[in-house]
């Protein structure tokens, strides 16, 4: 009986320890030099655009490794990492720390081409609407309708794009002011793409990541604007954009070209054809790279940003009279 | 928890067990027909808590742990030659890591087992026996962790067929009226225990997992876990079950369980490692 119970405590033991072989060494570490590898060797994996950018990460390597220093606070090492990973110069590319976030100002590459205020005081001021994260308008004596809608991170439903579209059915234009909108959930794009739509039509092509190598991409991943929803729009549409018009907002834009009545106005968009993939550190911080790359039906890479079908900056002179060039520009392009 | 304390109290806990075994005068005693019910059909429902263990290189190099929560059913045939059980259960929980600050996630653990095991060694009347067979379970389990942006949801489904070995020692002991911890008062009879200890070792292990991107949102607005993931073979994975059986007067069984599920499969750049040591309570109630 005893055999017994010495030889059960021993296959306890046993299988107990069988769980190191299953658990291999424990990465977690502070060390500055450890993590400093960690994340160039991660973004060298996965980051979908040094050829497209023409950035030599190699040297970027050399350029920072220098500036590692054991026992460096965590201050320190973070703003090393920041800067290098501001090399990739993208709006998708972020360190998290407990205390800091890396950024890279995407919308400085451009003008500011909105002022908020004029928005609300000339455009948004009078009978406005706020239908789920749209707040629109009739403007230009009702025959246009204005619609401005600030991030794809508020979710859009097709009653709010159907209520859009019959409130405005007998106006000649609608315009979806899309300027600042900083990106936020795919699913809305398509939400309103397929509402825009008046017959299936192809969109971009998406390739992902699947592997270490520069040209390591799988697909295409094609996307589609399927019509949907009873009630369509018959007049002409206008998107307005620039520079702070990123990451899903690009995507609606590039979308959009590809819809026979809509016209893109503005700025470039500020890119973001990337879609963000995150992970950790060994110590803790989390990071974001863009893994995959776009490309329109032709092949052009748009990820430094779409450039408008007409482009058209606010004037200062126009700012200090109250005007929004953009939204006039657009109310002529309507009313043609 | 540390590893050194975790086995502290995973030992502890076997020690207890095994003093139960030999010690204990149970709540009550069988009639001198006992022998007939150490075999029949059962359902199983036992209430669990797990300590897991995750570590997924698709996202992160460090190890994310806790205590999840939930239950087991199971249909078990326990008879003299065979042994056939088909069941499953489902534990959730908050994992996370602790480094200078602390990232959680959500655990899900969906589990299903078949098995089917063959006696090729018995002694004095199957007190002691052996048997062997074929055993097919799997885990789907479901990861959100917010902080990974853009890639915070894994689902993956983990299989393995497996050989299986169960070791069971039958004790039936004659005892005296007495009171079991002082309160617990017991009858005079026949006590009938079993002490069961089943390792399993993989066959085939199979994993159907993200692939190299973890993604969340993709760019055509769909999500379709089908396209996101892959279908793999390989990897190890080690499981052990030990089962401590009271049988009660009415022929039901209260019983407790210990299994340690382990496993490391995947690639260089998203190799996955669990370990799950799962605590079982609960009872077996006699369908025949």
């Amino acid at each position: 009986m005893k055999k017994h119970i010495f030889f059960l405590l021993i296959l306890f033991l046993g299988c107990s320890a069988c769980e190191d072989l299953v658990f291999t060494e424990n990465e977690k570490t502070d060390n500055a030099q450890a993590n400093f590898e960690f994340l160039w060797k991660t973004a060298n994996e996965k980051y979908a655009f040094f050829d497209y950018k023409k950035i030599d990460w190699d040297a970027v390597y050399r350029q920072y490794k220098p500036q590692i220093q054991t026992g460096m606070s965590q201050d320190s090492l973070f703003r090393v990492l920041f800067r290098m990973m501001n090399e990739l110069k993208d709006g998708h590319v972020n360190l998290i720390s407990p205390f800091n976030v890396s950024k890279y100002n995407f919308d400085l590459l451009g003008p500011a081409n909105i002022d908020t205020r004029i928005v609300k005081e000339k455009y948004l001021r009078e009978n406005v609407y706020t239908t789920g994260a749209f707040l629109h308008n009739g403007i230009a004596n009702n025959q246009v309708g204005y619609v401005r809608y600030s991030s794809f991170s508020n979710t859009v439903s097709g009653f709010d794009m159907a209520f859009i579209f019959s409130r405005y059915a007998k106006t000649k234009g609608l315009i979806f002011d899309l300027r600042q909108n900083g990106g936020g959930s795919i699913s809305n794009v398509f939400v309103m793409l397929n509402y825009l739509a008046n017959q299936r039509t192809f969109l971009y092509h998406s390739y992902i990541k699947n592997g270490a190598g520069r040209e390591d991409f799988e697909g295409p991943q094609d996307a589609y604007a399927e019509p949907t929803g009873n009630i369509r729009y018959n007049g002409k549409v206008v998107i307005l954009v620039d520079r702070g018009s990123f990451s899903a907002t690009s995507f609606f834009t590039l979308g959009a070209r590809e819809l026979a009545n809509v016209t893109i106005i503005g700025d470039s968009t500020g890119g973001g054809l990337g879609i963000p993939n995150g992970g950790q550190l060994p110590n803790g911080w989390t990071y974001r790279f863009s893994i995959s790359r776009t490309l329109t039906a032709n092949g052009e890479n748009f990820e430094s940003g779409i450039p408008p079908d007409i482009r058209v900056l606010l004037t200062e002179s126009d700012r200090l009279k109250g005007i929004d060039t953009v939204i006039e520009r657009a109310v002529v392009e309507l009313l043609k | 928890m540390t590893t050194k304390y975790k086995a502290l109290v995973v030992h502890s806990f076997l020690g207890v067990l095994l003093f139960l075994f030999q010690h204990s005068n149970g709540l009550r005693a069988q009639s001198t027909s006992a022998k007939d019910y150490r075999f029949g059909t059962f359902f199983n429902i036992s209430g669990a808590v797990s300590y897991s263990k995750f570590r997924d290189f698709g996202v992160s190099p460090l190890i994310y742990s806790g205590a999840l929560f939930g239950g087991m059913g199971e249909l078990a045939f326990d008879r003299r030659k065979w042994d056939v059980a088909l069941g499953g259960g489902g534990l959730v929980g908050t994992i996370s890591e602790k480094s200078l600050f602390t990232t959680q996630a959500t655990a899900y653990a969906i589990y299903y087992n078949a098995q089917g095991l063959y006696r090729f060694w018995q002694k004095d009347d199957q007190k002691f026996d052996l048997k062997g067979g074929l055993q097919l379970n799997g885990w789907v389990n479901i990861r959100e962790t917010p902080s990974f942006n853009n890639a915070s949801l894994v689902v993956e489904a983990l299989n393995t067929v497996s050989g299986a070995v169960k070791f069971n020692w039958r004790n039936a002991k004659e005892q005296k009226g007495r009171k079991l911890l002082w309160i617990f008062p017991t009858k005079p009879g026949l006590r009938l225990m079993k002490l069961s200890s089943q390792l399993s070792v993989p066959l085939v292990n199979t994993a159907w997992r993200p692939k190299y991107a973890y993604i969340d949102d993709f760019t055509n607005g769909k999500t379709n876990f089908l396209e996101r993931n892959d279908f793999s073979i390989g990897g190890i994975r080690l499981q052990w079950r030990t089962d401590f059986s009271y049988y009660l007067f009415n022929g039901n069984i209260f019983k407790v369980s210990y299994q340690w599920d382990a496993q490391r499969l995947g690639n260089t750049f998203n190799r996955l490692e669990i370990g799950h040591h799962i605590l079982l309570v609960g009872f077996s109630i006699r369908m025949n």
